[in-house]
């Protein structure tokens, strides 16, 4: 009987797989072991997710002083439980958050999200919300009325919150400083938008002598919603009444629309598109592109950080008001912190959670350590005395900006909770924009046909959000 | 004997697994939510065709639908013939540096939707852009605040197409030039036929069956288009939905405002009409074929 050669091993699978299929299988086999023998991270204590890297930054030396006594009995509470940070992107925040509230996965006992991602959670039935309510602690607490009512106001749904706030968000103009100077103009003697437009004309200039405009009043946005649509709330505007339906096809939306249509719209435009928050809307605000901005407190921070060549060169102020009197601010952007609702989750436990919460949002080391920190100003009032809020701040030409964005944020409107409270924003936008390329279209400035069109627009814009709205089984609204 | 029985099946299974699992089920799974409202498995609605009947009424996914349509006939209007063109351009023995030049026209279609979106969304910026700049570094007149991405969203959602898919349409056309019968082109040389009358009757009707397939997945692709218009125009659909496509508006009512039962619909009109656009280019080709 014959004998063949002993093969090796590799031999033997290379007569029947290529050597491209074994190696690849060698790495996978490998890469797996590697996977499973990784150390576990340890999650033991309270997880808490939140979307951004700042706030990651803010939030470390607190929770640092919190876990070096996290087994110290106080506040009422039998001990501490530790906290530990997670930084989710946002898109992965708000997936997960909703797969826990629909499905049960896992997720952190408590969640920091934004105005963008939080309403989500109650587009359906109200007990299908994930949050708990926090109403009663925040009565019991006193918070309720230590809090800035307007800062509860995107969190509470159907009469009841569900979110922290973190924050006020009021806004201020920020405006070149230097530009103004040189032309002579002063900016604090200004109190209305009509004002700002007519005293600010001759700054809207030819610097390249191409015969095109290089210089504008007023930093604009396409889509416009997010910023026309402070400037329409600033004016009490309102998206949604009591019951949640939309109104924004009113008679305050189409004047206020017909307004920056004729601010807008080319040839002859006063204000003009900057790309915000991108590398070109930075530059062409470095560049004096346009003398203002909307800066609410968070973007004061972005403005310091990212535009440094203006240093010295920019100063804020109350916005001008639409009308002589009227409101000097509004409102952008927002964060909360919920408590999902855990299963089986004893009353203590509770508390614990609760403690952290008002710790990280509600304390005066967490207030003082955000301001420095990002210029936002704290929702609660209690604080707003502080001293850290009138230290001057060079950037800012030394103005103490921190006590001008306190003094208007007692002044921010209340907003409303609803899911379709940003739909109704888009739709405002986009009929906004409709009415601009009309007004370039036909040349035609006369503001009270332009009214009457943005009223048309308004019309179509709040007819298709209510198709929406009515056909969703869960809102349940008036007829 | 039982074993060779079993063989097949057991060699199938790993695909059949994630067929089954994934593509399958959700596919099934898409139809009865096509006829629900939810929010979250826990919270279910028989709605029957309600969502069928809201998309004959909805204003946007009309615009949504005529976007698409409009995109899809102006890529393949423009991209076809002068991937054509390139490839017989690139065909060309005379032509130097033929690889090379390949290489440079391919190279787009190796970068990935998401940075062409990104790239392009700079390029047309107004007063910023890349485009806008250079036009008025050659000609003075051309207004820096040309709006390319409010006015004309589609032309640049389709110019940013052409430049991306251009060299890969054009890969497919040159391999079914080069499988063009010498001997029949040659034949039609000696016959006294001139380069046009070469075009037209030969090499034309050789390459039909690949230039078929190339418009089938052109027009597929197109209907698909998602990333492209929504990173262009920062994540949004642009002024007036002028950029809102099928699966745009798909993915706002999915994923954005959380109905799937809505998108779901909306997904299958889609398949509908791809499916019903494959079988008139089928139809067209078989004709082909049979002519």
């Amino acid at each position: 009987m014959a004998r063949y050669p002993r093969q090796s091993l590799f031999s033997r699978l290379s007569n029947w797989y290529s050597t491209g299929l074994i190696l690849i299988s060698l790495i996978a086999l490998l890469t797996t072991v590697l996977v499973l023998l990784r150390p576990s991270t340890d999650h033991s204590g309270t997880v808490f997710w939140t979307f951004s890297r700042v706030h990651i930054d803010l939030y470390r030396p607190l929770v640092e002083e919190w876990n070096a006594t996290a087994m110290a009995p106080s506040d009422g509470i039998t001990e501490r439980s530790p906290i530990v940070l997670q930084l989710k992107d946002p898109a992965a925040l708000e997936r997960q958050m909703l797969s826990g509230f629909f499905t049960g996965t896992p997720v952190a006992e408590l969640i920091e999200g934004h105005s963008l991602i939080m309403p989500k959670a109650w587009r359906g039935p109200l007990e299908a919300v994930g949050f708990h309510d926090l109403t009663p602690f925040l009565k019991r607490d006193g918070l309720l009325d230590r809090i800035n009512p307007a800062s509860f106001s995107p969190w509470t749904y159907k009469g009841r919150i569900f979110g922290l706030p973190r924050d006020v968000s009021p806004v201020l103009l920020a405006y070149r400083a230097d530009l103004l100077e040189a032309a002579g103009i002063d900016a604090r003697s200004i109190t209305t938008w009509e004002e700002w437009m007519t005293r600010l004309a001759p700054l809207v200039e030819d610097l390249s002598g191409d015969g095109v405009p290089d210089r504008f009043l007023l930093e604009f946005a396409n889509p416009p919603d997010g910023l026309f649509g402070a400037l329409y709330q600033q004016a009490g505007g309102r998206y949604l009444d009591a019951d949640g339906l939309p109104v924004f096809n009113n008679s305050l939306h189409a004047r206020l629309m017909a307004r920056v249509a004729i601010w807008a719209a080319r040839p002859g435009n006063v204000i003009a598109t900057v790309p915000q928050g991108s590398g070109a809307g930075n530059r062409l605000l470095m560049d004096g592109y346009v003398v203002a901005w909307l800066q609410p407190d968070w973007r004061s921070h972005l403005v310091e950080a990212e535009l440094g060549s203006l240093h010295g060169k920019v100063r804020v102020m109350p916005l001008p008001a639409w009308e002589p009197g009227g409101r000097r601010t509004s409102v952008m952007g927002g964060t909360m912190l919920g408590l999902p609702k855990l299963e089986a989750e004893t009353p203590d436990a509770f508390e614990k959670r609760w403690a952290i919460a008002k710790y990280l949002y509600c304390s005066e080391q967490a207030a003082s350590r955000q301001f420095s920190l990002t210029n936002m100003v704290t929702p609660v009032r209690d604080f707003w005395k502080d001293a850290t809020y009138d230290q001057p701040n060079a950037f800012f030409s030394g103005q103490a900006i921190g006590r001008m964005y306190v003094e208007q944020a007692a002044h921010v409107p209340m907003r409303n909770a609803s899911p379709y409270f940003r739909f109704c924003q888009v739709q405002a936008g986009q009929a906004l924009n409709k009415l601009i390329r009309w007004a370039e279209r036909t040349g035609q400035r006369d503001p009270d046909i332009l009214q009457e069109k943005a009223h048309e627009f308004l019309t179509m814009a709040e007819d298709h959000v209510l198709l929406q709205m009515r056909r969703n089984v869960f809102q349940k609204l008036p007829e | 004997m039982s074993t060779h029985r079993w063989t097949p099946y057991l060699f199938l299974a790993p695909f059949a697994a994630v067929f089954l699992t994934f593509l399958v089920y959700p596919l099934i799974q898409s139809v009865f939510l096509a006829t629900q409202q939810t929010f979250g498995p826990g919270f279910v609605e028989q709605v029957g065709f309600d969502n069928f009947r809201l998309l004959l009424q909805d204003p946007r996914f009309h615009k949504a639908f005529l976007n698409t349509c409009l995109f899809a006939a102006g890529n393949l209007l423009l991209q076809m013939p002068l991937a054509l063109g390139l490839a017989l351009l690139m065909n060309q023995p005379w032509l130097k540096g033929r690889a090379f030049y390949r290489v440079i026209v391919f190279s787009p279609a190796l970068i990935g939707t998401v940075f062409v979106g990104v790239l392009f969304g700079v390029i047309f910026q107004k007063r910023v852009g890349l485009l806008n700049q250079i036009l008025h570094g050659f000609f003075p007149v051309w207004d820096l605040e040309f709006p390319w991405l409010e006015e004309f969203i589609l032309p640049a959602m389709i110019l940013a197409s052409l430049w991306m898919w251009i060299g890969y349409n054009m890969i497919y056309f040159l391999a079914a030039l080069q499988n063009v019968d010498r001997d029949l082109l040659e034949a039609s040389r000696i016959d006294g036929a001139n380069a046009r009358q070469r075009f037209w009757h030969v090499i034309l009707p050789a390459i039909r069956p690949v230039a078929g397939f190339v418009v089938l997945i052109s027009m597929i692709g197109s209907f698909q288009v998602f990333e492209l218009p929504y990173l262009m125009l920062g994540n949004t659909s642009g002024p007036d939905d002028g950029g809102l496509t099928i699966v745009m508006y798909l993915f706002e009512n999915g994923f954005q405002i959380g109905d799937l039962g809505y998108a779901s619909a909306i997904g299958w009109v889609l398949a509908v009409v791809l499916v019903f656009l494959s079988l008139i280019q089928r139809r067209l080709s078989r004709g082909e074929a049979y002519a």
